[in-house]
């Protein structure tokens, strides 16, 4: 590989004996929005090859679950994701003219997907709730967490349990980092139900974790009113 | 309906998309309900696990969607392109607009002057980056600032950007700097705050790394004597190469650190333990918890901070600098002291105060003998 992605770079870094204190977590999240913007000019002012593979190796996984979320196959999600990629590559003079790319390339993959949903189907509106949703982080490390076994099931069904609508909205709000308005105009819907849906979301969550200690504090809340 | 007010915050906390008197009410909130804290800090720690990423499906992807990219007529590459080969990447439908042909072609010019450049560089085989700069009449040609052990200085360079330049170090630009690229080479530790301009890349040669700059702050420092060359970004971004591994870029973020080991260090008492440091890692910039001063560059306020891993050898390397004296050791052992995590600087000290400061924490026997320091068991 002739150009270490920063991803495998950090790995490397880290599997060497007592390297630096620094969780992969924090480097990548925190400047992820620094890396695209960067991407993004490195693609519109000088057709970086390069930049333009990170583009796609940094969103390429996520749109294609929010591809499949609509259109159900892994193969067709691949095609529409890479449909938006070559629109990209096309237009990159422009590039530098979008303010929001992340938003952008989330927008373009829900209408290519949509398009391909009319082409297949005839179908002209996907509703939220038609979304199939799978989150993916939820996967736990006990060692991270301070959880028990136990807690961690109830966590785990708490999450699976939620509508497929809330589900989606959680999902695009953790996993995806989008912002409520990004999302509300993402799935056609309005601030309010992102934030009613969102609240709903975590109470659940909150609820499955303290158990029995939330039980008595809604208790002692309502004794108080 | 406190609890759903509760959940109705940190959602919007959690999002990024809280406002600061959401983010006081939602503390207020939890200090009236302490007993959901637990599950609002369970949540914020599940919140940061990233979601797992499939490397080698995404990379399978990739090589998928280039070779469709490719079956549409869109002269792309598979593996990561040289830097000089993307001036064939316009794609057909472009051709007409003729203004982008002037671009692309004006870039190619750029790129291909750089290959070149980076071409005769990499031929050079132990060279520094002297001999990327033209000509024979080298002094003629160039200007070097240098600073004497025990001084630092501060350079404007013809661009408007400033170099500070720390003790025992040195800065050599081309006289027509600016014209058409940037690039110096230093030689020792500087803090560079580089004027923007796209259009002319700053470039810093080091004995070790090339390090390519939009518009940025951050310090270097690589020393020929040390054991590892760091750089540390204080705001926007740069691009690092080694010099010998010239297609592995490296992309610094603010607050970042790399460090990479030299391995030609003279200093054999160091080396050995430096051995088993990494070849390369980037790390997090280190602030003085106290006050929030950035370790890195505290040296321009002439400070010098004792960081708890450097042995007393590592550590003499920066005190000559700063008091502008040699250090002798003449007891192994000592060499290898270590000053622990006490967070200690010294700033307006004498050597002989800073000295007995590291006596206390550490003892070890000295004598000064007009500018070396000889330090006994």
């Amino acid at each position: 590989m002739q150009q270490i992605n920063r991803h495998n770079y950090l790995y490397m870094c880290l599997t060497f004996e007592d390297s630096v204190h620094i969780t992969t977590h924090d480097c990548i999240q925190m400047d992820k929005s620094i890396q695209v913007e960067d991407l993004k000019k490195r693609i519109a002012l000088f057709d970086d090859q390069q930049a333009y593979r990170e583009l796609f190796m940094v969103f390429s996984p996520s749109l294609q679950q929010f591809a499949f979320s609509i259109l159900r196959s892994k193969q067709l999600a691949e095609e529409a994701v890479s449909d938006v990629f070559i629109k990209i590559w096309e237009k990159r003079s422009s590039l530098d003219t979008i303010d929001n790319l992340k938003f952008y390339l989330f927008a373009s993959t829900r209408n290519t997907s949509l398009n391909y949903l009319k082409k297949q189907e005839g179908l002209r509106k996907i509703n939220a709730d038609d979304y199939w949703v799978e989150l993916q982080s939820i996967y736990f490390d006990p060692e991270q967490l301070m959880l028990t076994a136990e807690m961690i099931s109830r966590v785990m069904e708490a999450v699976n349990s939620l509508p497929p609508r809330c589900k989606l909205i959680f999902k695009l709000v953790k996993e995806e980092g989008l912002k409520y308005r990004e999302v509300s105009e993402l799935l056609d819907l309005s601030i309010k139900t992102v934030e009613n849906q969102m609240t709903l979301a975590l109470k659940k969550l909150g609820s499955a974790i303290g158990f029995d200690i939330y039980k008595s504090v809604s208790s002692t809340i309502r004794s108080q009113r | 309906m406190t609890a759903e007010k509760i959940w109705y915050l940190l959602g919007k906390k959690l999002s990024g998309d809280a406002n600061s008197e959401e983010l006081q009410e939602l503390e207020q909130l939890m200090r009236q309900c302490p007993d959901v804290q637990y599950s609002i800090q369970n949540i914020a720690d599940l919140w940061r696990l990233e979601k797992p990423v499939d490397q080698p499906e995404v990379e399978s992807a990739l090589q998928r969607h280039i070779s469709r990219m490719k079956d549409r007529g869109f002269p792309v590459q598979m593996q990561g392109a040289e830097e000089g080969d993307s001036t064939g990447t316009q794609s057909p439908v472009r051709k007409n607009r003729r203004w982008q042909l002037v671009f692309v072609s004006l870039c190619g010019l750029l790129l291909l002057l750089s290959a070149t450049i980076y071409f005769s560089r990499s031929h050079g085989s132990n060279s520094v980056a002297r001999q990327s700069f033209k000509g024979n009449d080298l002094q003629a040609n160039m200007n070097e600032v240098s600073t004497r052990m025990g001084s630092r200085s501060k350079i404007v360079l013809p661009d408007k950007s400033v170099v500070w330049l720390n003790a025992g170090s040195k800065l050599l630009y081309e006289k027509t700097f600016g014209n058409t690229i940037r690039e110096v080479e230093l030689s020792g530790e500087g803090y560079f705050d580089v004027m923007k301009d796209p259009e002319r890349p700053f470039i810093i040669h080091t004995q070790k790394l090339n390090i390519k700059v939009l518009g940025t702050a951050f310090n270097v420092k690589s020393y020929p004597n040390d054991e590892t060359t760091e750089t540390s970004l204080i705001r926007g971004m740069i691009e690092v190469t080694m010099k010998d591994r010239p297609d592995e870029k490296i992309i610094l973020r603010p607050n970042e650190k790399l460090t990479v080991r030299n391995d030609e260090g003279k200093s054999e008492a160091v080396s050995e333990i430096n051995r088993k440091k990494p070849l390369v890692a980037i790390g997090r910039i280190t602030y003085e918890p106290h006050d929030g001063v950035i370790m890195e560059t505290a040296w321009m306020e002439n400070q010098l901070f004792i960081s708890a891993d450097k042995s007393f050898a590592e550590l003499a390397l920066d005190l000559e600098r700063k008091y502008g004296m040699n250090f002798r050791f003449n007891n192994e052992a000592v060499s290898q002291f270590k000053f622990g995590g006490t967070g200690g600087s010294f700033k307006k000290e004498t050597i002989q105060q800073a000295l007995h400061a590291l006596q206390l924490a550490n003892y070890f026997r000295y004598h000064i003998n007009d500018d070396t320091v000889i330090i006994d068991k």
